[in-house]
């Protein structure tokens, strides 16, 4: 069954089923998004909801915000409901700067070998035809993402996606801590994935395709195993191939 | 005085085995000098009945007597007579196997793969026998040490989590090559290693048993694997290990080395493991006897193998 997230007052809902919709009083303006989808679209463009849309054409919506992503740069993987919060509730850069500069002061070095993840996303994606840019800045960190403000739990964030120039990734060191190699695999390929192949967040489906490498809600994947990992990073690279090379 | 029950007997058969040791020992040097190869049937039959012309009737201690001595294939039969007190006794066979050692013929046996066999008689009738196999006489102990070796966060074991139990009473050391976690010494000539390599990427197990359920993609990986001396290989297999796709060959080498030509048995486990290779190897370069013993050992080695995180 397809779930939905909706935009509401700039804020995410969701997910919903379809008869859940209905209660949501979308209108055909409606922001929504569902697994498939490379951005928010408009309710009235999804066949499925056309009924739905229909019925709340009574109550017609006065808000028609259009949602342009205002954080090209910033790409999260976050456990819970709410997806892509951010790039709802801080629509200007200078959030974005804050938020920035709140990930950086939360940061820290330690001895975790993130180097080893790198050169064996560089290896893999090498090995199904894909040559990404090695930029010369490469910052991997752990940074206390727990503190940050308005957030639910973010597992990992970076800031390098559409610079093929930057590497910037930081770790939350307590999901870290909590992850089995599996998880920690799909954490940094997927950090890597928004760097290094400027791959963009999928949204949850409730399908089995949650394990699926570009889908930020991780907190399923307790049990992902590593053949789960690899099935779904060579997915990603094979699809990135076919599309790009 | 009067002996307790059962000791006069167990002398006897103790007797008659360490009799039948010494003519081994002198036979053994014989036949070892002037042929320095595998004993045929027939060979065998001969030394029997050398045996046999030199013993028979010998009173070897408490009236035990030696009948006859003779072979059947590979097998040297001793017949005994036995007086009527005499008893069999429980130990009868490791008393042998240890005098056996103690005096040499067990190599003897051992190597000329010889299984014998040893036959009692009271008024003609057959009242027990012990049978060892040329395997038994093997210095090699097939058993394996309760503390398993673990390779985790070792230097250079590239991520492998896996442990294993080594051979019982063999050294367990650190090698110099850049993939040997770690190597097994037994006697000299007796080695096992565990070895790790990186592969180019990531397979998952699926993935590595869809490409060998061919058995000509498990025979290519065995060829191409072969060691970089005059080798053949002998055999090669597919299966699971604790989990893992693992392919197995087992190769017969001839190394030269200062002009003398040493041959090698080598068995080898490629364990696929998300991206690395590992490799189980063990490796004999005494008699093909001993080699076919030491394989049982290594086989048992590799079995124990087990992945802590192999459902992750």
């Amino acid at each position: 069954m397809i779930e939905y997230y909706i935009i509401k007052e700039t804020m995410a809902h969701g997910p919903f089923n379809k008869d859940q919709l209905i209660e949501q009083n979308i209108t055909g303006a409606t922001k929504i998004w569902f697994y498939g989808c490379k951005d928010w679209i408009e309710a009235s463009d999804v066949k499925d909801l056309n009924e739905i849309t229909g019925l709340s054409a009574l109550n017609p919506e006065t808000k028609k915000s259009k949602i342009n992503n205002p954080l090209s740069l910033l790409t999260v993987s976050i456990i819970g409901a709410v997806l892509v919060f951010w790039l709802v509730t801080n629509q200007n850069q200078s959030s974005v700067a804050d938020l920035y500069g709140e990930v950086i002061v939360n940061a820290y070095e330690s001895d975790t070998d993130f180097d080893m993840f790198v050169d064996k996303f560089y290896r893999d994606a090498r090995f199904m035809g894909i040559y990404p840019k090695k930029p010369k800045v490469k910052i991997i960190k752990f940074s206390r993402l727990d503190q940050l403000d308005d957030t639910t739990h973010i597992h990992g964030m970076s800031f390098g996606i559409n610079n093929d120039d930057l590497i910037e990734i930081y770790i939350n060191p307590s999901s870290w801590e909590s992850f089995n190699k599996p998880m920690r695999y799909m954490l940094m390929y997927h950090e890597l994935a928004h760097d290094l192949l400027n791959l963009e967040d999928l949204a949850p489906t409730g399908s089995n395709d949650e394990k699926f490498l570009m889908y930020p809600h991780m907190s399923d994947f307790r049990n992902v195993t590593m053949d789960e990992f690899i099935e779904s990073y060579q997915r990603v690279f094979l699809e990135y191939s076919l599309t790009n090379n | 005085m009067t002996k307790p029950d059962g000791a006069e007997s167990k002398s006897s058969l103790k007797q008659a085995a360490l009799w039948l040791v010494a003519i081994s020992v002198v036979l053994t040097t014989f036949s070892m000098s002037t042929t320095a190869v595998t004993l045929t049937e027939n060979d065998i039959a001969n030394y029997a009945a050398e045996i046999n012309s030199k013993g028979k009737g010998t009173d070897i201690g408490g009236g035990t007597v030696i009948r006859h001595v003779f072979s059947k294939g590979r097998t040297i039969i001793f017949r005994y007579d036995v007086p009527a007190d005499w008893q069999p006794y429980s130990k009868g066979r490791e008393d042998i196997i240890i005098q056996a050692k103690s005096r040499g013929s067990a190599k003897f046996f051992f190597e000329e793969n010889i299984n014998t066999n040893y036959q009692y008689f009271k008024s003609n009738l057959q009242i027990y026998s012990i049978n060892i196999y040329s395997s038994q006489y093997s210095n090699i102990n097939l058993e394996l040490d309760h503390t398993y070796v673990n390779i985790n966060g070792h230097a250079k074991s590239k991520g492998v989590n896996m442990r294993l139990r080594p051979p019982k009473g063999w050294d367990i050391g650190e090698a110099n090559g850049p993939n040997i976690v770690k190597a097994f010494n037994g006697e000299p000539g007796q080695y096992y290693m565990i070895i790790t390599k990186d592969m180019p990427s990531f397979s998952t197990r699926l993935q590595i048993k869809e490409i060998y359920s061919n058995s000509k993609a498990v025979k290519e990986h065995a060829e191409s694997s072969m060691p970089d001396y005059d080798c053949t290989l002998n055999e090669y297999d597919f299966f699971i290990l604790n989990t893992y796709p693992t392919v197995t060959s087992e190769y017969m080498c001839d190394i030269e080395q200062s002009d003398a030509l040493i041959k090698l048995a080598t068995k080898v486990w490629f364990i696929f493991y998300e991206d690395k290779l590992i490799m189980l190897q063990g490796t004999c370069t005494n008699s093909r006897a001993e080699c076919e013993q030491l394989n049982k050992l290594f086989n048992m080695v590799s079995a124990s193998v087990y992945f802590p995180e192999q459902f992750n």
